[in-house]
């Protein structure tokens, strides 16, 4: 479980305040914007606000403006620390009046292109992002009434800006607006400007009630188009962090990072205090929700997280396919996740489900403490970073699988190695032995050297049968079916025979063997079936470390109707069994169980061997287990009157002849 | 059977410690016909209950061992004796020396190995210990 709480709650909130009180600081670069003023005192606050934050964070500025507010502004900048003479002579400031300025860039009476760009053009460099430019020019002539040379100046401004990156804030006298005219001016501006900002107070103006009226609409305009712009930006910034976000979260491939990542996401991209990520329980659709990623709640204060499968907001979401939001979790019970927030049930949640296909994952939530706080533009923004969640879930998964598959075959192939070289050992360290012995020529008997050969010969025996247990997986790997060499073979014979073997070899072990019959003859591949004993037998003491009984027993389980029947052997051990978890998947190749790895050899692929040559002889083998109390593992065979399936059949390869007998 | 090594009661038991039955009766006769005292065990709790009866001079130990594995071996003959007795490392698993000096061998041989060398590792791990 990943889990993050940089203290930023609420933030989200607070931030949109903010933009309301000082909108020069979150403009973004290129805006052209205007401020509409009655007084001076109130323009001259807002332009000091704009010039003094670009300064100090070390932006270019240039003001075009009346003499009179060129000092005023300059002493208000002087005011808020900012050493305007230092930035006068650095040329960080720039200073130019309107009136002269205007005069230099109109021609025939109208602001021409040509003389503007000569003038303006020599002070900006193109595309000069940190630059911000304040200008009065647009606001002599709207003062003057003369709104279509204003009009045209802007829109000199914003064919020069095609080619500059800077920011250009300009005003507009409110008392340059009368009724009658009122509309079409507001439409131009509305149309040149990337955001009007509103003036003062209609309280603080005095004007009369016409004029009033008018500036009351135009203020209204101005507001609700500020709103709008500002939805815009946001929504733009929005998509521009998603975008951020989908290419940061395929760039993950541990599931863990992703997770966070997708939790930090949600709460980052809807500006809310808590994003959590819920996966299914046991990647099953029909288990419950785990917590398996949160950010913005207290890691020490965060419980195991569960949400239920059905009456949960994550179900319904699942369920329904889509993004679904709560106002109100309060009037919603079931739904909310009033621990994510200590001591803060009330608030909204959203919840959008992660599917990739046709699997679903689980669900992206984010939730916050305010009722009513997710808008209809939430829902698809969510439903987006959900897609990208599960994209990049899926590749997470993948990178797994194929580390894991490279692991597990590299560890295969070590403990192939291993496991032949053991054998090996034998085979070399007895025959220097022999050759010692007969080297030294002393009159000792031919005893020890008669074991230690007959002990060779068993070890290259088992070398051979794991060089055949490898090729024959290979087979099966390949998707081809084991050759079976077909002959009549006695079942007890076979496991009393093996059942010896294996008891020379261990001392703590009682190896009993027990069966219902003189003899149980089946048709099979001898050397296969006594592979799939061996492997069991082996399993059997090499899982009870510690010793203790291991019985075989051998029966004939008959069929009422007919001759035929089924084989029964069974191999019963009082070791570390398996546990439950596991006992699935313990016949699936290189499985071994959980409660083994490390610490006992082993290649695990006998008993996916085993299961093949079963199943291949038309049997079935199978296990009961207990963790702690042992494991029991059963072959059926077929008796009589059975073909083996694309195998040689007939006793054309019959080694023991005199064995045959037919049961049933 | 003729000892060969008439010192071989003061040298000491060698225990060995092995998983693979065939492996522990090739080493015990092997090091049986050079005249030395053997006893084996099968994994690690039976190799240290062994060590407690024998008070082995010498441990001939395989590094992949069912229960207690062969550095948990080495951590209880330590405690046990108050010092380690000499090992030799037997094991088919790679990097033996990183092994060998986890549990603190002081020879170890990779699986197939040559009599030559491991009663050659012996006597030397003997010679040490006196």
């Amino acid at each position: 479980m990943q889990l993050a709480n940089d203290g930023r709650r609420g933030e989200g909130l607070s931030q949109s305040q903010a933009t309301r009180e000082t909108p020069s600081e979150n403009l973004s670069e290129s805006a052209h914007f205007v401020q509409l003023y009655e007084t001076d005192h109130f323009l001259l606050d807002r332009v000091t606000q704009y010039i003094a934050v670009g300064l100090r964070s070390g932006d270019r500025a240039i003001v075009i403006a009346t003499p009179e507010h060129r000092v005023l502004l300059e002493n208000r900048l002087q005011h808020a620390d900012i050493d305007v003479l230092k930035a006068h002579t650095s040329g960080q400031y720039l200073a130019l009046d309107a009136a002269e300025t205007l005069t230099r860039i109109t021609a025939g009476g109208m602001p021409d292109p040509q003389g503007f760009r000569d003038l303006i053009g020599g002070i900006v460099s193109p595309n000069e992002p940190r630059l911000r430019i304040f200008g009065e020019m647009v606001a002599l002539l709207a003062g003057e009434g003369r709104h279509t040379e204003a009009l045209e100046l802007e829109r000199i401004w914003n064919d020069f800006r095609l080619e500059h990156a800077f920011s250009l804030m300009c005003a507009y006298p409110i008392r340059s607006f009368d009724g009658a005219a009122l509309s079409r001016v507001f439409d131009g501006m509305s149309e040149l400007h990337s955001q009007i900002l509103p003036c003062e107070n209609d309280a603080e103006l005095s004007r009369d009630e016409e004029g009033l009226s008018a500036i009351s609409r135009l203020q209204q305009r101005a507001r609700s188009l500020e709103a709008e712009i500002a939805r815009r930006e946001q929504a733009e910034q929005r998509m521009r962090k998603l975008q951020e976000i989908t290419g940061q979260l395929s760039g993950y491939l541990e599931t863990d990072q992703v997770l966070a990542s997708i939790a930090q996401s949600a709460a980052d991209l809807l500006q809310v205090p808590v994003g959590a990520v819920f996966l299914f329980e046991r990647r099953s659709a029909d288990s419950d929700f785990l917590l398996a990623a949160a950010h913005g709640i207290d890691e020490a204060q965060a419980p195991i997280l569960r949400l239920p499968r059905h009456a949960s907001l994550a179900g319904h979401a699942v369920d329904l396919g889509q993004t679904l939001v709560v106002d109100d979790v309060r009037q919603t019970p079931g739904t909310a996740l009033p621990q994510l927030l200590t001591g803060e049930t009330a608030g909204s949640e959203i919840a959008a489900p992660i599917t990739a296909g046709e699997e679903t994952f689980g669900v992206v939530k984010a939730f916050s403490p305010i009722v009513r706080r997710f808008g209809p533009d939430d829902a698809p923004l969510l439903s987006t970073l959900a897609a990208a969640a599960a994209v990049a879930l899926t590749n997470a998964r993948l990178y797994h699988k194929a580390q894991e598959a490279t692991r597990v075959r590299d560890e295969f192939l070590s403990t192939a190695a291993h496991d032949l070289k053991t054998p090996l050992a034998v085979v070399k360290g007895l025959s220097q032995l022999v050759i010692r012995r007969l080297g030294r020529g002393e009159g000792q008997g031919v005893e020890p050297q008669l074991r230690e050969l007959t002990m060779i010969d068993q070890a290259a025996t088992k070398m051979g049968q794991q060089i055949d247990d490898l090729l024959d997986l290979t087979r099966l790997q390949l998707g081809q079916r084991l050759e079976l060499r077909q002959s009549l073979v006695d079942l007890v014979e076979l496991a009393g025979r093996l059942v010896s073997e294996h008891q020379q070899l261990t001392d703590h072990h009682t190896i009993r063997v027990k069966a219902s019959l003189q003899e149980l003859v089946v048709s099979a591949d001898p050397l296969r079936l006594a592979r799939v004993l061996d492997n069991l037998l082996s399993n059997a003491v090499k899982f009870s470390p510690t010793g203790g009984e291991i019985f075989v027993s051998v029966d004939l389980q008959p069929e009422a109707h007919n001759d035929n029947g089924w084989a029964i052997i069974s191999v019963k051990d009082e070791g570390l069994g398996i546990p439950a978890t596991d006992l699935p998947f313990i016949f699936d190749r290189f499985q071994r169980a959980t409660n083994v790895n490390q610490r006992i050899g082993g290649t695990g692929i006998g008993l996916t061997s085993a299961r093949h040559i079963v199943e291949q002889h038309g049997g079935k083998i199978t296990v009961v287990s207990e963790e702690g109390e042992g494991s029991v593992f059963t072959v059926r065979l077929p008796v009589c009157g059975f073909q083996i399936d694309g195998a040689e059949t007939g006793l054309a390869g019959d080694t023991n002849p005199s064995n045959g007998r037919w049961q049933g | 059977l003729t000892l060969h090594s008439p010192a071989a009661e003061e040298e000491g038991t060698i225990l060995v410690i092995d998983d693979d039955p065939r492996t522990r009766q090739t080493i015990r006769w092997a090091l049986e016909y050079e005249g030395f005292v053997v006893d084996t065990a099968a994994d690690g709790k039976q190799g240290l209950e062994r060590a407690a009866i024998d008070r082995p001079a010498l441990v001939v130990l395989d590094m992949r061992l069912p229960v207690a594995d062969g550095a948990t071996v080495a951590d209880g003959l330590r405690e046990m004796q108050g010092r380690t007795p000499p090992i030799v490392l037997v094991t088919a698993d790679d990097h033996p020396e990183e092994k060998a000096r986890r549990v603190g061998a002081y020879a170890y041989l990779r699986k197939p190995f040559d009599l030559d060398d491991l009663v050659a590792a012996v006597r030397r791990g003997l010679s040490r210990a006196i």
